[in-house]
């Protein structure tokens, strides 16, 4: 989950999450090559504010021994709706993660990480991570 | 398509042509720089380099193996988890005794980086599966082989990518040992789709 606050509105971004394992280490959004990432934006206006668009973009970082490298999958802008003070609204935009992916990987030379932004105006970029595996082929 | 054996004795030749090239630079350096005679010794180097160089290259021009190969799979991109079925098929040109005759399965990580205008390449291979088609095996003469071959693709593996810095390759590669030879070798590269079988 990220979050993006100041004095005229709050930004949250949120993306499902599996089901946590017992014993397991906190649980990742994760996704398949060729599939859609629900990004769910949660937005609580103050009085006075006329915040009207952001961006949210899904890219992948690869990194490790070479130079690195930030690919953009797919990105759009989102028409955030006027609220009056104080009020609250989810507005959920879907991101396609290409067919051709790639997956998430962590090797000794190449990584490869996958993130959604959450940029508005005027305010640093919201980075979260999510983890991309391969298709699984439907018998 | 074609594979040929190389003796050890290449490397070698093509090692004292590249110390008799940089001699030879260092003659020319030397020389220009109005040495009395400090150009006699590196000149002397560079003409033995260049010429053992050369006479060696011309003596070891290798054994040509197999006048066509060429390999065929079954289905192409490949998927993780799944079965990548192949036929090898080649045609030999002289006759041999292979003391080894292997398909393998590799993937391997290469990533560039660029830095102050050098580049260093780095390459790892994070897997390998191997299927042996022939052991001590003699081969005539012109004569016309088929080896089918299969390998099962893990599921837990990245599939093949590439970006400007990085990349994931797949390959098939033929090998053939003979007694006192090093390895010669032919590959292949397969495309492994981001896909889990089912």
């Amino acid at each position: 989950m990220s979050e993006h606050t100041d004095s005229g509105f709050d930004l949250t971004l949120e993306l499902p999450l599996p089901l946590p394992a017992p014993g397991a280490p906190e649980p990742v959004p994760t996704f398949e090559t060729g599939g859609a990432v629900p990004c769910s934006l949660a937005i609580h206006s103050a009085p006075g504010c006329h915040q009207s668009r952001c961006i949210l973009r899904l890219q992948y970082r690869c990194h490790g021994s070479g130079t690195p490298e930030t690919v953009v999958a797919a990105s759009c802008e989102v028409a955030l709706p006027s609220l009056g003070a104080g009020e609250r609204q989810v507005v959920v935009q879907e991101l396609a993660i290409p067919v051709a992916g790639p997956p998430s990987y962590a090797g000794e030379h190449v990584k490869i990480d996958w993130s959604v932004v959450l940029q508005a105006p005027g305010r640093p970029p919201c980075e979260s991570p999510i983890l991309v595996r391969p298709a699984r082929r439907r018998p | 398509m074609r594979v040929r054996a190389h003796p050890r004795a290449r490397a070698a030749s093509l090692r004292l042509l590249t110390a008799g090239v940089g001699c030879l630079a260092l003659a020319v350096t030397t020389a220009a720089l109005g040495a009395a005679h400090g150009w006699a010794v590196p000149a002397g180097l560079a003409l033995a380099g260049l010429a053992f160089g050369a006479a060696g290259l011309a003596g070891v021009r290798g054994r040509l193996l197999f006048s066509s190969v060429s390999l065929r799979l079954e289905q192409e991109p490949l998927e993780l988890g799944g079965a990548a079925i192949v036929r090898l098929e080649c045609e030999s040109a002289g006759g041999f005794l292979a003391e080894r005759l292997s398909l393998h399965l590799r993937c391997h990580e290469r990533a560039l980086l660029c830095d102050q205008g050098r580049e260093h390449v780095f390459v790892k291979k994070v897997f390998e599966k191997t299927v042996a088609l022939g052991e001590r095996l003699r081969v005539e003469p012109g004569v016309r082989l088929s080896y089918p071959a299969q390998f099962r693709l893990p599921a837990d593996r990245a599939p093949t990518f590439a970006a400007a810095s990085c990349s994931l390759e797949w390959s098939v590669v033929l090998e053939v040992q003979l007694a006192g030879w090093p390895a010669a070798t032919r590959d292949w590269t397969v495309v492994v789709a981001p896909v889990i079988a089912a």
